[in-house]
């Protein structure tokens, strides 16, 4: 299973716009179509089976849904890119998560 | 192309008169372009300056993808000095159209070896490594004679080593080259950053195709203005570039960047006239009979759709179909693929299949549908650059070769299709071997 991407917030901060995308390494990629199913409404498939990701970009609705779909990828080719704008700090992290 | 001439021309700089295969030894050398002498010109802290010098002359890489050299330097510079850097020489060369590079190789080595050792100067390189095509082992002499010359001088400061790789299409491909001198099969890695420099386990690699490094040589000892003098603003220089096609001398001929693509060609004596050209390579653009006028730099070329490529111009005659030309090249591009993508492993072999459809008459406007189609299902979806450049070649055929298209989709294909093909089309990696 994989971990779950984490947003360092400092205390004080409550507010966050987190934007998180689906990445795929299509070298890896066989094509087996777990991610299309678990989560056709990011990603679709074209007509030899391999997943089209457009901008790859996740609604938060279906966070937990992606974070299923890398987790189910037999080739492990998918993972989560996580862009977290804090409130406050207005830092901006990235974390990538398996 | 088996037999490679240089064809003269005014603007020669790394294509001397006498230019030909094994005409240039140390002394040859030397008296053409003098010694380099750096510290002399540059003081101690020459390798800083040499850099701003290649940044001044606007060098750009001469490989394929035409990025600004200085950049690629300071990119591996500022990597970090968790370990030295190899320099990998590339004269690869898969582009089956291109013979510039063994022809700079075979002509002029210690022109090569020189940027090279400048190049792994400026980067503090713990060693060079030139990669060859292992098909091509008379460079690896050439290479072994330079570099036993070289030793005998007492030049010698970076390790130097020849290494032969299976020579295919993709394996000049900046990741593959490295995972195939780090002795895994050469296929290239997915990098959706381009700007970090490709690695071999912990080692920082730098890739530089073998003109690209001559120019170098050239700069190092003239100086950015000289440089500057002739070709374009955003590529300045000469280049070189491998005339064939519906040619009478097909062969390796050095402009002036941004001279036109008709004379560029002109220079190689059409045989008949000429329908259309490709530019770049294989994964290039095609450019119609009306547009070679445009000069080959990569602002205009950029404006037909095209870039400057590998420097490959293969001039299509009138009575050729460029749709069945697109299709043999789709078709070798297909199956010089890594197969490491399913749309580049399923995707090329389909729109060649498209294609030949078209060609036959067969089709009609569902081929053509189908044919946008996988276009659009390929376009940017690999690990590299391979399907996207079979895209590109396809589109601008659909585009160039609009009138003959309207024809084969009517069910009345060109004469030319049935033609033998005037494209190189070696055997494919896998047979080659």
């Amino acid at each position: 299973m994989s971990k779950t991407a984490t947003v360092r917030t400092k205390k004080t901060v409550q507010t966050k716009t987190v934007r998180t995308k689906i990445r795929l390494n299509p070298a890896v990629c066989d094509g087996f179509g777990f991610c299309c199913e678990i989560l056709p409404e990011v990603i679709g498939r074209d007509e030899w089976g391999f997943p089209v990701l457009g901008d790859g970009t996740v609604p938060q609705s279906l966070r937990r849904t992606a974070e299923q779909a890398v987790a189910f990828c037999p080739r492990k080719a998918l993972w989560l890119e996580t862009t977290g704008c804090l409130g406050t700090t207005g830092r901006v992290e990235r974390t990538r998560t398996r | 192309m088996t037999t490679l001439e240089a064809i003269r021309t005014r603007t020669a700089r790394l294509l001397g008169d006498d230019a030909g295969w094994g005409t240039s030894d140390l002394g040859a050398h030397l008296r053409r372009h003098g010694p380099l002498a750096l510290p002399q010109r540059f003081g101690a802290g020459w390798t800083d300056r040499l850099l701003d010098e290649i940044e001044r002359s606007g060098l750009t890489g001469r490989g394929g993808a035409g990025f600004p050299s200085h950049r690629k330097l300071r990119l591996v510079r500022s990597a970090g000095p968790r370990s030295r850097p190899v320099l990998l020489v590339n004269a690869m060369e898969g582009e089956p159209a291109s013979g510039k590079d063994r022809f700079l190789v075979g002509s002029s080595p210690h022109l090569v070896l020189d940027g090279a050792a400048l190049v792994a100067g400026v980067l503090g390189a713990e060693k060079i490594v030139v990669c060859i095509p292992d098909d091509r082992p008379e460079l690896g002499r050439i290479l072994v004679g330079a570099l036993r010359e070289r030793d005998g001088a007492g030049w010698s400061s970076t390790p130097v080593g020849i290494r032969p790789l299976a020579g295919r299409y993709i394996a000049g491909e900046e990741s593959a080259l490295a995972a195939g001198v780090n002795g895994r099969p050469g296929v290239p890695e997915y990098r959706p950053d381009k700007s970090v420099p490709v690695t071999m386990g912990r080692t920082v690699t730098i890739v530089h195709n073998v003109e690209t490094l001559a120019h170098v040589a050239l700069i190092a000892r003239h100086g950015a203005d000289w440089f500057r003098e002739v070709g374009t603003a955003e590529a300045p220089g000469t280049c070189l570039v491998t005339v064939s096609g519906a040619v009478e001398r097909p062969g390796v001929v050095e402009v002036a960047t941004g001279t036109p693509i008709d004379e560029i060609v002109g220079l190689a004596g059409p045989t008949r006239p000429v329908q259309a050209v490709l530019v770049g390579g294989y994964g290039g653009t095609w450019v119609s009979g009306e547009e070679l006028t445009t000069p080959y730099g990569p602002g205009a070329l950029r404006s037909v759709g095209g870039s400057m490529g590998a420097g490959v111009l293969v001039a299509l005659p009138v009575e050729a179909c460029g749709i069945r030309e697109t299709e043999r090249i789709a078709r070798f591009m297909a199956a010089e693929s890594a197969g490491q993508c399913g749309p580049c492993l399923f995707g090329l072999p389909a729109l060649a299949d498209d294609l030949r459809a078209i060609a036959r008459g067969a089709g009609g406007q569902q081929a053509f549908d189908r044919l946008l189609g996988h276009c659009e299902a390929v376009d940017g979806r690999g690990a590299c650059r391979h399907p996207d450049g079979v895209v590109r070649l396809v589109r601008s055929a659909l585009k160039v070769f609009a009138g003959d298209l309207a024809g084969h989709l009517r069910g009345s294909p060109c004469g030319g299709s049935e033609k033998a093909s005037l494209l190189v089309l070696p055997p494919v990696g896998h047979e080659r071997r």
